[in-house]
């Protein structure tokens, strides 16, 4: 299946690349619509594709989850666009989206291989969807972050925009809880206790509480907005840590999250 | 938000950030100190001791909140600053445990056995007892709008207080089960026995295999060759047909159980039976028909050279489902049959039950499985906790931030 990402892939970033062209645009409002739904749509019928040619969910190499991810950031940033009209969101996050196909393409990560048993799960699906979906929103967040850090240079920072960023970390931070249970409630099934600090968890349990202050600071708190979004970047680099950084230290070596062998 | 207010001296109440995050740095040097001075890990609590600190915590932040009515100082206990100085002694050791391997060890627990450590131990405390009185606090008030509030707060602090008192009172046990015996006994920590109210009898240990894959592999390294950079495997199909260089190939046969004979493969089922597969190549008009082989434990891998660069072989398969099938007898009287696989857990008399391991030597013809039996009785306070917040999580996704919270 895998040799017609090209196909896919193609469309995706095209439509995508058009959407973020067309919605600079206020009069071809209607054509960005139609692309980065056209793109969406061109992924969600490969994933569903690759999954019934897999037999299994296509969700377990890291090249599998880039698909999820470009495909939830694209939904995500394309509600977020809907409901705050934020131009910027849209292009960052199809952009985001049209980046991790690239990774695909480039760095193939593509192994045809089957699911090992310990994975078979219920759980599965919910688990990794809902991280995509927070991953998606707190990558969101850090670029509000980003673009918070520059509106103060210029002067210019609303108080909406903070609340705006504070709901998506609100949000993000929920489906990031949920991932977090999910994955203790499939722990237990699997290997018999629900919480080893294995170190996936350990740099999950990081990357939540880091969030976890995020959100207190925010309340009733006179700490300048500069700060609060150094605090959110903070916390989105720890996020990329436990996502793929952690392959690389020494204290993920016996992780049962380390799929490749 | 203009911040009008002025500067206010250390330790003059309230306390804020910077009297917050100098009791948490004190806290995390206490208790650095105390592991250095008694060289001991954090004792480890069972029943009824664990009982008794549940009580002693819930109490403690109780009365925190009772205090706070008569006094302004005991208000910091469940104010943000606080709270955020518990996450983040909460959080210290955590990191310890992201960066360190960890390992059994007679010192540095802090390092290298973070759980075991007062550090850990002290900051877990110091998080429920925040966490606690901010839930007393807020319960107070119950309201509509506290409800998500407390949903979240009360169920993270169930949830971690259960997890931590009630680990203790976990045990493990292992079974050997060996086909045709009949075992009513656990092992733990690989000595001792403990005797069961009931016996398992292991009829059949079993694993299911994926198909092999047919893989094409460069001569020299032994690696398998990367055409427009994927890995050249193929998963077989009867009839498929596929091409590499010149070369076109048809697979003729596919059998997922057999054995060689003279120079071709025919289908058993005994101990070590194989997958294989018999391939026709065409080239130029000449044609070629061969077989090839996973490796298996009684025979070669048979490998097929398509030319002096490249070879074709079916790689090692994958594990499906590994199982056990079992008879159970209960002291009680009842005798019935059932499975027990990965991922798939079933419950005893209060023991949860676990496929974990079998006679990895004999592979799919093991005849041995291994089995961990999970008693653990603070599991469903902890649940509960979970649902709480589930559910609180729910509302916060729901409600987002409301705006006289900023």
């Amino acid at each position: 299946m895998w040799h017609n990402f090209e196909i896919f892939a193609i469309i995706s970033v095209v439509a995508w690349i058009l959407a973020i062209g067309t919605s600079l645009s206020d009069k071809m409002g209607k054509i960005a619509n139609l692309t980065a739904i056209l793109g969406t749509l061109s992924l969600a019928v490969f994933i569903v594709l690759l999954w019934t040619n897999l037999h299994r969910p296509p969700l377990r190499t890291l090249g599998e989850t880039r698909l999820w991810y470009s495909f939830f950031l694209a939904i995500s940033g394309y509600v977020i666009f809907k409901r705050w009209k934020i131009k910027l969101m849209l292009m960052y996050s199809l952009g985001m989206a049209i980046l991790f196909l690239l990774l695909n393409y480039l760095n193939p990560d593509i192994h045809s291989k089957t699911l090992m048993p310990a994975l078979q799960s219920i759980w599965f699906v919910p688990h990794v969807i809902v991280y995509m979906i927070a991953y998606a929103l707190l990558g969101l967040s850090a670029l509000f972050g980003l673009l918070g850090l520059y509106v103060i240079r210029k002067d210019n920072l609303k108080e909406d925009f903070v609340l705006k960023t504070d709901n998506i970390v609100y949000v993000g931070f929920g489906f990031l809880t949920l991932g977090l249970i999910f994955g203790a409630l499939w722990a237990k099934e699997a290997w018999g206790h629900y919480w080893t600090w294995d170190p996936k968890e350990t740099w999950a349990f990081l990357t939540w509480a880091v969030y976890l202050i995020y959100i207190h600071f925010r309340i009733k708190s006179n700490l300048s907005h500069k700060k609060v979004f150094l605090i959110l970047l903070l916390a989105f680099v720890v996020l990329l840590i436990c996502w793929f950084g952690i392959n690389y230290l020494p204290a993920a070596q016996n992780s049962v999250h380390v799929y490749s062998s | 938000m203009q911040n009008t207010k002025e500067k206010k001296s250390l330790w003059v109440l309230p306390w804020r950030y910077s009297e917050s995050f100098l009791i948490a740095f004190a806290l995390l040097l206490a208790s650095l100190g105390l592991e250095f001075i008694t060289g001991t890990k954090a004792p480890k609590i069972s029943w009824p001791a664990n009982v008794i600190s549940l009580v002693l915590l819930a109490n403690i932040s109780l009365l925190l909140y009772l205090l706070s009515k008569k006094r302004t100082f005991f208000k910091w206990f469940y104010s943000v600053p606080a709270s955020i100085a518990g996450i983040i002694l909460f959080v210290v050791p955590s990191l310890s445990m992201a960066l360190v391997p960890q390992r059994q060890t007679d010192s540095l627990f802090f390092l290298f056995d973070v759980t075991s450590s007062w550090t850990y131990t002290i900051g877990v405390t110091f998080f429920l007892i925040i966490l606690g009185t901010v839930t007393i606090k807020r319960i107070t008030k119950l309201s509509k709008r506290n409800i998500g509030f407390f949903l979240n707060h009360f169920g993270l602090w169930l949830c971690i207080a259960a997890a931590h008192l009630g680990a203790g009172d976990i045990q493990k046990l292992n079974m050997y089960l060996e086909e045709g015996k009949t075992i009513w006994y656990g092992v733990e920590n690989g000595n001792s026995t403990e005797e069961l109210n009931f016996a398992i009898k292991l009829r059949d240990f079993s694993i299911e295999e994926y198909p092999a894959k047919i893989a094409f592999v460069d001569n020299k390294t032994g690696e398998i060759i990367n055409q427009n950079n994927k890995p050249l495997m193929i998963d077989p199909n009867k009839g498929l047909q596929f091409n590499y260089k010149d070369y076109d190939f048809k697979i003729e046969k596919l059998l997922m159980s057999s054995a060689p004979v003279l120079n071709r493969f025919e289908p058993v089922l005994g101990m070590g039976a194989t997958q294989s597969t018999m391939i026709t190549k065409s080239y130029n008009g000449m044609v070629d028909t061969f077989w090839i082989s996973s490796p298996s434990i009684l025979y070669h891998q048979v490998m097929y050279s398509i030319d002096s660069s490249t070879i074709m072989l079916m790689t090692e398969p994958e594990a499906k489902r590994f199982l056990s099938e079992i008879t159970v007898y209960e002291k009680a009287g009842a005798v019935y049959d059932t499975i027990i696989e990965v991922n798939k857990p079933i419950k005893i008399s209060g023991w949860k039950i676990y496929q974990t391991s079998y006679d990895e030597t004999m592979g799919r013809w093991s005849t041995k499985s291994i089995l961990e039996l999970v008693k653990d009785p603070w599991l469903p306070s902890v649940y509960l906790g979970f649902f709480l917040l589930i559910a609180g999580t729910f509302y916060l996704i729901w409600t987002g931030k409301r705006k006289e919270e900023v």
